[in-house]
């Protein structure tokens, strides 16, 4: 950013006391001021921003290689106004010179303005000039004095603090004249005059700055030039310099004459200032002269030079509406049409697409058009290169910026990139999108033009071709979910099945072993298994009233319970065989009396040659029962 | 017992008229794949394909699908389906060609065996189960049933179980095999990032290809942690394309 005049105290006119009040500079900055800074700094460390910075060794022979700063000489303040005499109401320059660094210098009190001198504060500024092989500074102070009233004004000497000490500033003395006289002086100032003064936020303007020869057409070059305005960025380029005629009080005079810009950063009237030192015969650069030229040999003096403001009437730019990738660009610009530098590659292929840009003014904080997001590309930011040889005249600056594309998938064309600028000229924004290029991607879309059945690669001995196969005719195998079996529940369920049945047949096979073993246990079971059923049929015998039928189940029930306690065939057994199965008293009681009853029945009715029709047998079917239970119970 | 009789013959006929028209639709579906794939409209046979794969997964289906999707650019889907094809059917000449073929094109690698799943692709996975079911239990049988059926010995029977028993011992290095590859999957899309952490602002470690394998090993919401020849990661789960599971 630009500096201000004065930077540590500033001189503010008090009209009541006519003295000048140092007070802190007050900085009104503004939001867009601010985000216009901020674009105009990040586009320059964008397009010229140097990756690596010098290694601190290096830093540190660059500071051992350059010559001292004398910093200890006694330091001298001289203080003159400029012309010495003034008519009222014309101004003059009082300046403070001093022989020590800019940023020791600080004023610690008032300086005593008298009465009837009005004191506004100018430039502020350093130089370094060298001298017996050091470089000595001298900073300057510039205030702008008007007279209201003819008199001898005296400004008397007052103390500074340089380096901390206290410095004397001498007296200096201005007498102002009622009437203007012939003889009368100008003060030695700059003249500041833009190309324009009605400007977009943004827009470069052209100034062109004068320093007028003195009396005598003896012409000083100018050096450190700088402007001030808080709305302004200083755009340190040179255009050009050199030394022309101008008219001046009615007559022709040289004059050193700067050509530089300055962007504007906030809308509305900004004032803006020049300063400069006289450099005596020291300049740089190309210097154009022309006429009469008279430079005077004396040892160079600087003087610290500074010009009137000029208001200039900054407009904000028009909302951007549908104005798709500005970047902040605000003038003239043509779009050379992009190259490419190949325009068939494969998938995954990297692709570069340079576009140039030219323009009438410089491209020092121009930021490129931001590369699209778009789904078949990859595309990186871009990288400046080498701007393509000019077609177009009269726009001699250009700048080339490099994109890198990578295509992600079967595209035909390169994607277009969003830009456009601001014509102030035409005080609206200009599309200058970049165009979309036609490229052919192999790869994928190569791939995707193989028929089913062409060959890729060669065929070499030894190597089979690569073919894709032609569509299967039918579905072909098939399952019913791409989840293996073993992976599923139920297929370690259906396994139960095979282990059941051989689990089943094994124990099958245990307890048919353990039976043979055992035929006890079969006959018990069995016997139990025809007691059941004959004491079923003895249950129908009694319902149907056939009483030689119970007789007959009742004597096979009794046998076939007795029979595993032997063993034998149940029909082989007598009733004595029975009655053995229970002890004496039993067998002396009814339970015995009950089983010789049913024996002997069965014995009448088997060998009696006539039957008995009566049928009090039926009455004991309850002690039968009761004694068919005990004997089961002994199975 | 007639009513029990006509309750089955009535689930039958359900079964077989569901099984029937499962199949109908699913044949419905592959044939008019196949015909929007003659028919150069290969984003419809995709469709199609998809579907009769969803209801009925078959060997011809995939294959079909396959080279519909790589006639659409996807050559990640397009892997999928052949490495599906092969899961069902590894003799299928048609889908290894074009793995093949795809590979070679694309510049991906094929997913890295172990030797027992090596082995597991010898049949189909679920052949490996049925011969471990059926040969553990013919081996049981004969080394059972003989006894309980009190069959003389038989040098026979010995073998049989004893070859049995070992053809059960053989497949169970498959079975591992078949269970680990249930984790590969393959990148669907291009420059499938692979992040650092299960998280959309992650830093990608690496770009995948499409149909670069890859193996899963755990997840954890919307992020699968995969294994890769280019190290580990994670990667969305939509653009994880599994051997196995939709």
């Amino acid at each position: 950013m630009m500096k201000q005049g004065p930077v540590l105290s500033a001189a503010v006119v008090d009209s009541s006391s006519s003295s000048i009040g140092l007070t802190e500079l007050q900085s009104s900055s503004r939001t867009i001021l601010l985000l216009l800074s901020c674009w105009l700094l990040g586009g320059e460390s964008v397009s010229h921003a140097q990756p690596n910075s010098p290694p601190p060794g290096v830093l540190m022979q660059l500071m051992q290689s350059q010559l001292p700063v004398d910093v200890n000489s006694p330091v001298v303040a001289k203080a003159e106004f400029d012309p010495p005499f003034v008519s009222v109401g014309r101004k003059a320059v009082y300046r403070v010179t001093l022989n020590a660094l800019e940023a020791s210098v600080r004023f610690v009190g008032h300086i005593p303005v008298p009465p009837g001198l009005k004191m506004t504060h100018g430039a502020r500024g350093q130089i370094m000039p060298i001298s017996e092989g050091m470089m000595r500074p001298q900073t300057a102070l510039n205030f702008h004095v008007r007279a209201e009233a003819p008199g001898f004004f005296a400004v008397p000497a007052f103390t500074v603090e340089v380096y901390g000490k206290p410095v004397t500033v001498p007296g200096a003395s201005l007498e102002v004249t009622p009437r203007p006289s012939e003889d009368e002086a100008e003060p030695r100032q700059l003249v500041l005059s833009p190309v324009r003064t009605n400007v977009f936020l943004g827009e470069l303007v052209r100034v062109r700055v004068l320093a007028a020869g003195s009396a005598s057409n003896a012409v000083d070059f100018l050096t450190q030039l700088q402007f001030n305005g808080d709305g302004f960025l200083d755009g340190k380029t040179i255009y050009r310099q050199q030394i022309e005629t101008i008219t001046r009080a009615g007559r022709a005079q040289p004059a050193w004459m700067i050509e530089s810009s300055v962007t504007p950063l906030a809308a509305g009237p900004q004032p803006l200032t020049a300063q400069a030192f006289t450099a005596g015969l020291h300049f740089t650069g190309p210097v154009v002269l022309q006429g009469q030229i008279r430079t005077l040999g004396n040892p160079q003096r600087h003087v610290l030079l500074d010009s009137e403001p000029v208001m200039i009437n900054v407009q904000p730019l028009p909302p951007d509406g549908n104005a798709r990738g500005f970047t902040g660009f605000v003038g003239k610009l043509s779009v050379d049409r992009p190259l490419l530098s190949t325009n068939s590659l494969a998938v995954g292929e990297l692709l570069t697409l340079r576009v140039t840009f030219r323009s009438e003014q410089s491209f020092a904080r121009f930021t490129p058009p931001a590369p699209p997001r778009v789904a078949a590309w990859q595309v990186f930011p871009p990288t400046p290169t080498e701007p393509a040889a000019s077609s177009e005249p009269g726009l001699p600056h250009a700048v080339a910026y490099a994109y890198t594309l990578i295509p992600n998938d079967d595209v035909e064309r390169t994607p277009a990139i969003p830009f456009c600028y601001f014509d102030p000229e035409k005080a609206a924004y200009v599309d200058a999108t970049i165009p979309a290029l036609e490229v052919r991607v192999r790869g994928a879309a190569l791939a995707a033009e193989e028929r089913p059945g062409q060959s890729f690669g060669t065929e070499t001995p030894g190597r089979r071709r690569l073919v894709l196969s032609n569509p299967a005719a039918a579905p072909g195998p098939q399952v019913t979910t791409l989840w293996p079996y073993q992976l599923q529940s139920w297929f370690w369920l259906a396994q139960l099945v095979p282990a059941s049945v051989i689990a089943g047949l094994w124990y099958w096979d245990r307890r048919r072993r353990f039976l043979d073993a055992h035929p006890a246990i079969v006959r018990c079971r069995q016997a139990r298994r025809a007691l059941r059923r004959e004491r079923r049929a003895l249950r129908r015998a009694v319902l149907s009233g056939d009483a030689p039928g119970f007789v007959r189940r009742a004597v096979a029930a009794l046998q076939i319970a007795a029979a595993p306690h032997f063993p034998a065939a149940p029909r082989a057994l007598v009733c004595g065989e029975v009655l053995s199965l229970f002890d004496a008293r039993e067998q002396g009681g009814r339970t015995g009396e009950v089983i010789r009853q049913f024996f002997a029945r069965e014995l009448a009715m088997e060998y009696s040659a006539r039957p008995e029709q009566a049928m009090p047998l039926f009455g004991l079917r309850p002690e039968l029962e009761r004694i068919l239970t005990t004997m089961e119970a002994r199975l | 017992m007639n009513a029990s009789r006509c309750f089955a013959m009535l689930a039958c006929c359900h079964v077989f008229a569901a099984s029937s028209m499962v199949w109908a639709a699913t044949n419905d579906s592959f044939t008019s794949g196949g015909e929007a794939f003659r028919a150069g409209k290969f984003t419809d046979a995709a469709k199609a394909l998809r579907e009769a794969a969803a209801r009925q997964p078959a060997s011809g289906t995939l294959l079909n699908l396959g080279l519909a999707e790589w006639r659409r650019g996807r050559p990640g889907a397009a892997i999928q389906a052949w490495e599906r094809a092969l899961w069902i059917d590894p003799h299928d000449a048609g889908a290894r060609a074009n793995l093949a073929y795809a590979r070679q094109l694309t510049g991906v690698e094929s997913p890295d065996l172990a030797w027992y799943e090596r082995a597991s692709t010898w049949l189909p996975v679920n052949a490996w189960a049925w011969i471990a079911g059926a040969s553990l239990w013919l081996a049981v049988a004969m080394a059972v049933l003989p006894g309980v059926f009190r069959w003389r010995r038989a040098g026979w029977q010995q073998a049989l179980a004893a070859l049995s028993f070992a053809v059960f011992l053989l497949s169970l290095p498959a079975h591992a095999g078949v269970v680990t590859r249930t984790r590969i999957g393959f990148a669907l899309k291009k420059d499938t990032p692979l992040r650092l952490t299960p998280t959309a602002e992650s830093e990608a470690i690496v770009k995948l290809n499409a149909g670069q394998p890859l193996r899963a090993m755990r997840m954890r919401g919307d992020y699968i942690f995969v294994r890769t020849a280019h190290g580990h990661g994670w990667v969305e789960r939509s653009q994880f394309g599994s051997l196995c599971r939709d």
